[in-house]
């Protein structure tokens, strides 16, 4: 139970954090607004008067990429960046130190993170709605198993986020990466693309990876592209994924401990 | 003939007061309220070539402000400073090219090496950046690689460098082009013995044989002692003491202390009158007394011998340190 | 004339130093260019995605639109390459590395572009050749030495217009410490928008990216007028010539502005 206390203080801690950098919340939402207006307007010209292009109509294609843009505000989040920077200052033996477990620590870092984002997001819902476009769920079935997609997004992603944070631990500055993963994984996440639309083997490549859990498969369920038996499937492969991301990470971390351990930080 | 020349130096931070709350950056852009701060008020005073100048104030005095004046990193509200030169005199953020020829500056908080490269290649880069000619160049080098011992890591990279090694780096860079001014700001703090030495050893001898004259700011009194004939000491922005060392110390502290043990039965209470003079009980059980300088210190002495034995004797000469810990205690308490 | 090439030998100094100091991080090289050229080729895959399945946008087909793009990224990355370390004015005013700055006989703009270790400007620059080269061998485009010149001249320009963005906020930073996260959003905006056909937009938003934020200068317009595709604009087509010259003004003002608001430097802490 204490433990519980103990996590839910990190959470606490992040938002706070993150409440006191309000400036970055209001570019983080411009970006994003503008992001919604180039996309939606490039897909329009695309679509040119043509009803439907691979199965999608312009309107539900709109709808996803307004929805896929406000998720994938999601993916770009500091931790990354707060682990790094505390594996350099030597900050981070605290951190180890302390009774929670260090992953534990970073995932509530995280949430707590996402919190403010989602809370954001949601609140600028409308105006992306007005720049892009937005209309309710394809169906009652498609609306309730639009929140399910999305957890199990967030934790494939906080995972992600995680094992690149991770990384610090072995080249000290993680930047790079970091931008590579945001942009690399947004793309194959499909958030700019519905993976549908992608050519051939760019799709196989994909849909073998995880990264369309966090954006897509939400998105596409939302709209009704991905409906019944194909987003059970989703749902199933997603938590597989989990599973084996949080084997990953719980190995990485043994490791990046005893490197710590050994060499002092 | 003075070398740098300050007068009526007044520097007021206005600062827009930032606004706090949503979208604070964006409206602290367009708010009108201010905040003032006087940092330096109306300072007066001048420096003649050669001489080593320590100056001194407690935190917040306004030393760094009038630094940063002194250097042309700031523009003054009033007053002014002129840097004399074979090329006429240079008013600091006026003419901030000509001024950086004639000063090297030295901040004990920041280097102004390149942090990632090897020593040497900062060298190279001030000596381009300040036309050193290049034979005048490697002679200067010569000399400053065996003044600062810096042959072991002059191809070390700067972040790898110890504090003492990255300071002997930074005080050579300032002084590579042959600046006839030196600022130091701070060169010693969080030195050890041994290079607080070092540093002290070469700022004097590049002012006995390189006449370079030094402006030295410092919270360790015993780089004044070591180097300084004269003291400016400020607070609130203005001066309060200009002059010599030990006229400070006549001036704040005209007095000596005399603490003295007596053998075995001891007057009761806290004071103690000897011979006119008033002693009182230190927790050790001395006790203690102040003597002016033309006092009769032997009217004391007899009065203490009188009667009773004197077991220990010490005097205590007043010294920078002491003063300047009075001055700054009762700036704290006004 | 002398002092101008005594600031550029001096640049070109500060500059290689700055790039031999970010060579110390060998692990990060790679990963720095990567990124640069992953965060610029996400942007083209989404292009290059849509086009493998509609063909053209608004009447774009792939070898313009990589043109136009490839344009857009040149220009970015020539402004990076040379004056990126005006981005980290809030560092350099913060640890008070703009004071030493303003003691050196160099210009201040100069010692602050050079004062980064990042690399990720050559992953930018490569992902621009990559781009462009493919632009140029699939777009069918009659080159003169004429049109080849104004090229030349249009990147500039465009670089130049990113840059007195940059400044104009460094100006700004001057003043008011905590600008960054504005910068990033200035520059992500001009990033998204700069790169695509405008003509997606209505009128009025192309009008207000030309005189407004003068994105549509950056790439937009000269390379309309590079492919001949002046017949769609809903500004006067002449506007597409007028980028080196926009650019050049735009630098200018804001060069201006950085240097008067370096007057009123107050400098961190007292």
């Amino acid at each position: 139970m204490s433990v519980l206390r103990g996590y839910t203080a990190y959470v606490r801690t992040a938002v706070a954090i993150r409440l006191q950098y309000r400036s970055t919340i209001l570019a983080s939402v411009v970006v994003t607004l503008v992001w919604i207006l180039l996309v939606t307007r490039v897909w329009s010209a695309a679509f040119q008067g043509r009803e439907v292009v691979a199965g999608l109509t312009l309107e539900s294609t709109v709808v996803y990429l307004t929805l896929a843009s406000l998720q994938a505000a999601v993916i770009n989040t500091p931790v990354t960046w707060i682990m790094s920077s505390r594996v350099r200052s030597g900050e981070v033996l605290f951190d180890v130190s302390r009774p929670l477990g260090y992953p534990g620590q970073m995932l509530a870092l995280q949430a707590g993170q996402s919190m403010i984002q989602v809370a954001v997001m949601v609140l600028v819902t409308p105006v992306a709605g007005l720049l892009g476009g937005l209309s309710g769920p394809a169906g009652l079935t498609a609306g309730l198993l639009y929140p399910v997609a999305l957890v199990l997004g967030w934790v494939l992603n906080a995972l992600l986020t995680l094992l690149i944070g991770l990384s610090a631990f072995w080249t000290v500055d993680n930047v790079g990466i970091t931008v590579l993963y945001r942009f690399v994984a947004a793309f194959l996440a499909g958030a700019t693309v519905p993976l549908i639309f992608f050519p051939g083997p760019l799709r196989t490549l994909a849909e073998a990876l995880p990264f369309r859990f966090v954006v897509y498969q939400p998105a596409a369920i939302y709209i009704g592209q991905v409906d019944g038996a194909e987003a059970l499937g989703g749902f199933a492969l997603s938590l597989a994924w989990i599973v084996i991301l949080a084997g990953v990470v719980g190995l990485t971390w043994r490791r990046a401990y005893r490197r710590i351990v050994v060499h002092g930080g | 003939m003075s070398l740098i020349t300050v007068r009526e130096l007044t520097k007021e931070y206005v600062r827009t007061k930032p606004v706090q709350g949503r979208f604070g950056t964006v409206r602290t852009l367009f708010t009108r309220e201010k905040e003032r701060t006087l940092a330096v008020d109306r300072i007066d005073f001048t420096i003649d070539e050669g001489e080593i100048v320590g100056y001194l104030g407690p935190n917040g005095a306004g030393k760094s402000t009038t630094i940063k004046l002194l250097t042309g990193v700031l523009w003054p509200t009033g007053g002014t400073v002129e840097v004399a030169g074979p090329d006429g005199p240079v008013v600091p953020w006026r003419d901030r090219r000509r001024l950086a020829h004639r000063i090297g500056v030295v901040f004990g908080q920041r280097s102004q090496l390149w942090w990632d490269l090897p020593l040497i290649e900062s060298f190279d880069l001030v000596a381009a950046l300040y036309d050193v000619p290049a034979d005048r160049y490697r002679s200067n080098l010569a000399r400053l690689r065996k003044l600062l011992d810096l042959e072991p890591f002059l191809r070390t990279p700067v972040r790898q460098l110890s504090l003492g090694q990255r300071m002997r780096g930074d005080l050579a860079a300032a002084l590579l082009y042959d600046p006839p001014v030196l600022y130091l700001d701070e060169p010693t703090v969080g030195l050890d013995v041994l290079a607080k030495e070092t540093v002290r050893g070469f700022v004097d001898e590049s002012n006995r044989s390189g006449r370079t004259t030094v402006l030295l700011t410092t919270h360790d009194l015993a780089d004044v002692e070591r180097l300084c004939r004269r003291i400016l000491l400020i607070d609130h922005g203005r001066v309060l003491y200009d002059g010599p060392v030990d006229g400070l110390v006549a001036r704040y502290a005209p007095y000596q202390e005399v603490l003295v043990r007596l053998d075995g039965e001891q007057p009761d209470g806290g004071r103690l009158d000897l011979g006119g003079f008033i002693g009182e009980r230190e927790h050790d059980g001395r006790w203690r007394f102040r003597v002016g300088r033309d006092e009769p210190v032997h009217r004391l002495l007899a009065a203490a011998g009188d009667g009773r034995q004197i077991r220990e004797l010490a005097v205590v000469e007043s010294n920078l340190e002491s003063v300047v810990r009075e001055l700054y205690r009762e700036r704290r308490n006004t | 004339m002398a002092e101008i090439r005594r600031e550029i030998r001096l640049y070109l100094k500060l500059r290689r130093a700055a790039l031999r100091g970010a060579m110390q991080y060998r692990g990060n090289i790679l990963m720095m260019v990567l990124a640069g050229a992953a965060y610029q080729g996400s942007g083209f895959a989404f292009v290059w995605a849509l086009l493998h399945t509609f063909g053209t946008v608004a009447g774009w087909g792939l070898g313009q639109i990589a043109f136009l793009y490839g344009m857009r990224l040149l220009s970015h990355a020539l402004w990076l390459v040379t004056l990126d370390g005006v981005m980290q004015v809030d560092y350099a005013i913060r640890e008070g590395h703009l004071d030493r700055m303003l003691l050196r006989p160099v210009n201040v703009l100069s010692q602050l572009a050079t004062t980064t270790r990042s690399l990720l400007p050559f992953g930018d620059l490569s992902m621009a050749i990559v781009v462009f080269g493919v632009a140029v061998s699939v777009a069918d485009l009659d080159w003169s030495p004429g049109s080849v010149a104004f090229l030349v001249l249009a990147v500039i320009g465009g670089a130049m217009i990113e840059g007195s963005v940059a400044v104009t906020i460094a100006g700004f930073s001057v003043r008011v410490l905590d600008t960054w996260a504005y910068r990033l959003m200035m520059f992500d905006a001009m990033d998204t928008l700069g790169s695509y056909p405008l003509s997606i937009f209505g009128s009025g938003m192309q009008r207000t990216l030309t005189y407004v934020l003068p994105v549509a200068f950056v790439a937009f317009l000269p390379a309309s007028v590079i492919l001949g595709r002046t017949g769609q604009l809903a500004v006067p087509a002449w506007l597409g010539y007028a980028t080196p010259v926009v650019g050049a003004t735009l630098f200018t003002v804001a060069y201006r502005f950085w240097r008067r608001q370096l007057r009123g430097y107050q400098g961190v802490g007292h």
